[in-house]
């Protein structure tokens, strides 16, 4: 009797007594949320300008610490000096 | 980005389009559509903003990926070239060996043959 009493005390005062895993409201789909749609279109131009400007940029001719090569040619040659 | 020490930097930078950009692109895409399949959208028409971000992301990814791939090879062929350079001995081409009497047999360079039968 005391235990439950015990319990039956523990189901008032604690929050976690008996929760729902449905929300109130479905998600609204005939309404974009424009301001994410934004940001997020914002965000690829950003993006893509950031990825144009490093492939365009840095063509320094420089190159004589490492040796480049295409992929698919295999390792690069000693060069003959 | 970052993990490019500076001896790096001098390396031509990768094109726009390479094989990991358009394989995480697609990573990227196929993330955006199955999070519409999964919450009841239709999964191509729907979204598509995020399947552009999603695809971008996966695109930049990809190219500090083939970055950094490019990066490690040159590295490695630099290193075995100065690795060649400094033992040329090891790395007589065939015409010159051959003129020397160092010519071994397979019977020599082989380990001894014990058969088990």
């Amino acid at each position: 009797m005391t235990f439950n009493r015990l319990l039956s005390r523990a189901v008032f005062v604690s929050r976690a007594g008996c929760r729902s895993a449905f929300t109130s409201s479905k998600p609204d789909m005939t309404n974009p949320n424009w301001f994410r749609v934004g940001l997020a279109f914002g965000t690829t131009a950003f993006l893509w300008g950031l990825l144009t400007h490093l492939s365009l940029g840095r063509r320094s001719a420089s190159g004589r610490d490492l040796p480049s090569r295409h992929w698919r040619s295999g390792p690069a040659k000693p060069e003959e000096n | 980005m970052g993990f490019i020490p500076e001896e790096g930097k001098s390396l031509p930078p990768p094109g726009l389009v390479n094989r990991n950009s358009l394989w995480l692109a697609g990573v990227g895409w196929v993330s955006a559509v199955l999070h519409n399949a999964i919450n009841h959208r239709p999964p191509v028409k729907s979204g598509v903003h995020r399947q552009f971000l999603l695809a971008t992301i996966g695109w930049f990814i990809g190219y500090h990926v083939t970055k950094y791939e490019n990066y490690t090879y040159a590295r490695l062929d630099r290193d075995m070239n100065e690795y060649i350079k400094l033992h040329p001995e090891k790395f007589v081409p065939k015409e010159q060996a051959q003129h020397h009497t160092e010519q071994k047999t397979f019977a020599e360079i082989v380990e001894p043959f014990h058969p088990v039968r």
